[in-house]
């Protein structure tokens, strides 16, 4: 797929711009450059000056004393991070987490797009796409409470379980379908919302090429695997190279609201113990610490991510 | 078919449906006027109590005659005083709210002293305001603080004002006595150098988080069993409860099991350990109660009970509400709770006439041990803002000078909403006269009313009490009960013969009377380095390894590996500083 770049676009025949200066390029579109001023500050109010907070990872942080009364004292707190079994444990955590989510979510959306795809009674159609997206837009205070007493011990799905004889299943309590448990029910939150993407790449698909394969004598199945999925694959690998960039979102208020002791070791994840320490404890510069770290390690995955995005699905920002 | 559905008829039926919509919505609901009604009922209710009140017949009259103290001094205008809120409004009679009712008033008027809600909320919410407080410099005037972190937080921080000279000019000697100052252990996290950063305060020997065996006598009789004394016959009692199906969960508790309230620390005390204390070792040093070998012997009796049905499955998650209601509803039967959940049980058998709740003694282990958690000697502090004006530091400890005086002669100003609380005691409120010109229980009289309409956060009983408060009145009490009740007065006539009074003083005594029982936190000194910089990560792995083993996710012998992990990851460095500060308090 060829790189097309805003400047290409931007000229009619494609010929290449005589260079100009920035100032020559304000005076010619200041309407522009005024409009995009309010947005400029708002970005360097609230998304560059605080990153002078940052250094509070690097103190003792008093905050009546500001950073100039807090003692310098380097790495210590990221020491908490990287000596410590928890440190461990979050990190690893968030990982699994987040690329269970990723992975799963993609191919529940998509397998979902495919579904609907197939539908041909247009108002059926519409409906399980609206029905299966309005969970998106719910608190993750409403559906946590729900699966809590869905998945509970006697809960509506183990309930019947112990009726029949049957032992319950521990979605909530074992260590090893927590995780799981985590995944699905995000995926059950997220995937109608998430096939909407993968329903339009599959609109782009030419009708012909169906119809040259069912003249061809290609039943269903040979259709999806040589037309459908080809034909969704860049925006499959654009989707997937892009959700790296959020694999250290595990998914805050969700683990918040299902976590429980039982499970911490395979539970806990960066975002809440940076809750938990930073502002119900009050350390504030541990909590900057581990924080820092995240989005640290968030930007590098970003920038490879948008690196995959470009060498694989030909898709460029900047 | 496709006609049918046309976007022109999509939006048309779209609009008329939003439209639709819009006036229903705009129009007068039949839900709502109901909702009115119902308004209007309680409302009604509400004047009906009060009415009821003020149209007593003039035959009845108080036979008793309140005074109060006088004011150390007047503020005019008055000093208000900002305080977070950290709990939810009772439900206020008539036009009453947080900062006009007759507890509340009664002092602004006398001493001309209030206070501003700073802001309110439960919860974690509580915790991250205090943290955004401090963080961008938003502190109140007053905040009571109950951790001995949270206080030296504050005084790291250079947050709270040093009152040491207003305090040394202002508290009365009556004051400073009950208050055992400076020599009290609650002293010790507000003090820095000499100078104090905080009034400390404490709530005394059995009073928040000392648990008291509770079991269920009509449940007991007809198994026809002895109320249990030790570990294994509480066992069996609540192993036959459940094969008897008279009790769901026997035994009740919270989700960590230590805890302030239906705590299950009794069992460990049975085994000489102590979850989250810091023990006195036989070698003269402090060790971690959670780690003593009687640690696991209580884990192992707990993870059969947890095995056996006994406890309620996923305790863990259960809230604390829930948990309380497990007793409320009869599906558990026995439990552990402090002295003031004696309301609650009165509530459950003046609902329940068959219910009869008794005192059971903490059960003993194999070696004859009992033990509970004791109260924390440093327990509070109510900290004031670096910066305050000095007038309201001033205001605020004339407002305890003045609460002091009337707690410790509470007969003599015949103060009898001193029993608990430092209530009113207002007609209307706590108390009403009844067809025979007798007391009888008011609208807010039941316990968490009550508390909570006194409560204002950082002012409210216990901050302006002493360590025996609450011994001295109800051993005042108690002298009431061998009186002929003729030559009692009405007020004490109604509170020696309220069940609920009588049954919060039964297990209030009963709790003191055996504070020889209390296992003491050793350590009451300020958080050492590192117990800051682990305490989440330790916490943590504690509640893994409780809970997994009494829940049978992990089994007994994941104990050993407990310790050595606990002790590797930070505890064997925070150990190590508490036994520094252990030698230096002997030196």
């Amino acid at each position: 797929m060829s790189k097309i770049s805003a400047a290409t676009l931007a000229l009619p025949g494609n010929r290449a711009p005589a260079r100009r200066s920035l100032a020559q390029r304000v005076k010619a579109a200041w309407p522009l450059y005024l409009m995009l001023l309010p947005s400029l500050a708002l970005m360097i109010v609230f998304r560059v000056l605080p990153l002078w907070g940052v250094s509070i990872a690097f103190v003792d942080y008093y905050p009546l004393k500001g950073l100039a009364g807090s003692p310098f004292v380097g790495f210590k707190h990221f020491e908490v991070l990287f000596n410590s079994r928890e440190g461990f444990e979050i990190i690893r955590n968030t990982l699994v987490i987040a690329v269970g989510k990723l992975i799963a979510g993609d191919i529940a959306g998509i397998a979902f797009a495919l579904l609907v795809f197939q539908l041909a009674n247009p108002l059926f159609k519409r409906i399980a796409q609206v029905t299966t997206a309005i969970p998106h837009f719910m608190s993750w205070v409403i559906i946590g409470g729900i699966f809590i007493d869905l998945l509970s011990s006697r809960g509506l799905v183990n309930a019947p379980l112990q009726a029949v004889g049957l032992p319950a299943i521990p979605f909530l309590r074992d260590q090893t379908l927590f995780p799981i448990t985590l995944i699905l029910t995000d995926v059950w939150k997220e995937f109608g919302f998430g096939s909407v993407i993968y329903l339009a790449a599959l609109t782009t698909i030419l009708p012909e090429l169906y119809e040259a394969a069912a003249v061809d004598g290609a039943g269903r199945l040979s259709r999806l695997i040589h037309i459908t999925i080809p034909g969704i694959m860049p925006t499959i690998i654009l989707m997937l190279c892009l959700g790296l960039g959020r694999v250290l979102d595990a998914g805050f208020e969700q683990v918040l609201t299902l976590l429980n002791p039982l499970v911490y070791a395979t539970g806990d994840i960066i975002d809440t113990y940076v809750y938990r320490v930073g502002l119900l404890q009050g350390n504030f510069s541990i909590g900057t610490a581990v924080g820092l770290f995240k989005s640290v390690v968030s930007f590098i995955l970003i920038l490879l991510s948008y690196w995959l995005a470009d060498r694989y699905a030909g898709y460029r920002i900047f | 078919m496709r006609k049918l559905f046309t976007r022109r008829k999509f939006l048309k039926g779209a609009g008329i449906a939003a439209a639709g919509a819009a006036i229903a919505g705009c129009a007068p609901q039949v839900v709502e006027r109901e909702k009115v009604v119902e308004q209007t009922v309680v409302v009604k209710e509400k004047e009906q109590v009060v009415v009821e009140v003020t149209s007593t017949p003039s035959a009845c009259a108080m036979d008793w005659n309140p005074t109060l103290p006088p004011a150390p001094k007047k503020y005019d205008p008055p000093v208000i005083l900002s305080s977070p809120i950290c709990d939810s409004d009772p439900e206020w009679l008539g036009n009453d709210n947080r900062t006009n009712n007759p507890m509340y008033n009664r002092l602004l008027d006398t001493l001309g002293v209030g206070f501003s809600v700073h802001w309110q909320a439960t919860g974690d919410a509580c915790a991250q305001l205090y943290n955004t407080d401090l963080a961008a410099g938003t502190l109140p005037d007053i905040r009571n603080v109950n951790s001995p972190i949270e206080i030296a937080r504050l005084i790291d921080n250079e947050a709270a004002e040093d009152i040491t000279d207003i305090w040394e000019a202002t508290a009365s000697p009556l004051t400073k006595e009950k208050k055992q100052y400076p020599n009290g252990r609650m002293w010790v996290p507000v003090t820095r150098n000499g100078r104090i950063f905080g009034m400390a305060h404490s709530n005394g020997p059995a009073w928040n988080v000392e648990q008291i065996g509770m079991v269920r006598k009509d449940i007991l009789d007809k198994i026809g069993a002895p109320i249990p004394q030790t570990i294994d016959e509480l066992t069996a009692v609540a192993r036959e409860l459940l094969k008897a199906g008279l009790a769901k969960y026997p035994i009740v508790t919270r989700s960590r099991l230590y805890t302030y309230a239906l705590s299950l620390d009794p069992i460990w005390g049975a085994f000489g350990a102590m979850p989250e204390h810091w023990l006195l070792a036989e070698d003269g040093s402090l060790e971690y109660g959670s780690l003593r070998p009687g640690a696991k012997e209580a884990l192992n009796v707990l993870s059969g009970w947890y095995k056996e049905g006994i406890l309620f499955p996923e305790f863990y998650t259960i809230t604390n509400p829930a948990s309380t209601g497990l007793l409320a509803s009869g599906e558990a039967v026995i439990g552990f709770g402090p002295w003031w959940m004696g309301g609650s049980i009165t509530t459950w058998e003046r609902d329940n006439p068959d219910w009869q709740f008794v005192v059971m003694p903490l059960p003993k282990g194999p070696d004859g041990k009992q033990g509970r958690q004791g109260t924390p000697n440093p327990q509070h502090a109510v900290m004031f803002r670096k910066g305050i004006e000095p007038v309201k530091v001033e205001a605020f400890i004339n407002a305890i000078n003045w609460a002091i005086e009337r707690h410790v002669n509470w007969e003599k100003y015949e103060q009898y909403g001193e029993w608990r609380n430092s209530h009113a005691f207002a007609q209307g409120y706590e108390w009403e006269f009844d067809e025979n010109c007798e007391l009888k229980t008011g609208p807010v009289a039941n316990s968490e009313g009550t508390y909570k309409y006194t409560a204002f956060w950082g002012v409210d009983f216990a901050y302006m009490s002493y360590p025996d408060y609450q011994a001295d009145v109800f051993n005042d009490m108690q002298k009431w009960l061998s009186r002929d009740l003729r030559s009692l007065n009405k007020a004490q006539r109604y509170l020696i013969s309220n069940p609920k009074v009588r049954r919060e003083m039964q297990l209030y005594l009963e709790g003191y009377n055996t504070r020889s029982l209390r296992m003491n936190n050793m350590f009451d000194g300020t958080p050492t380095e590192s117990m800051v910089k682990y305490a989440d990560g330790l916490d943590k792995l504690e509640m893994e390894y409780r809970i997994g083993i009494v829940t049978g996710q992990k089994p007994l012998s994941a104990f050993d590996e407990f310790v050595s992990e606990w002790k590797k990851n930070g505890g064997d460095a925070i150990t190590a500083e508490v036994n520094d500060w252990w030698q230096a308090q002997k030196r």
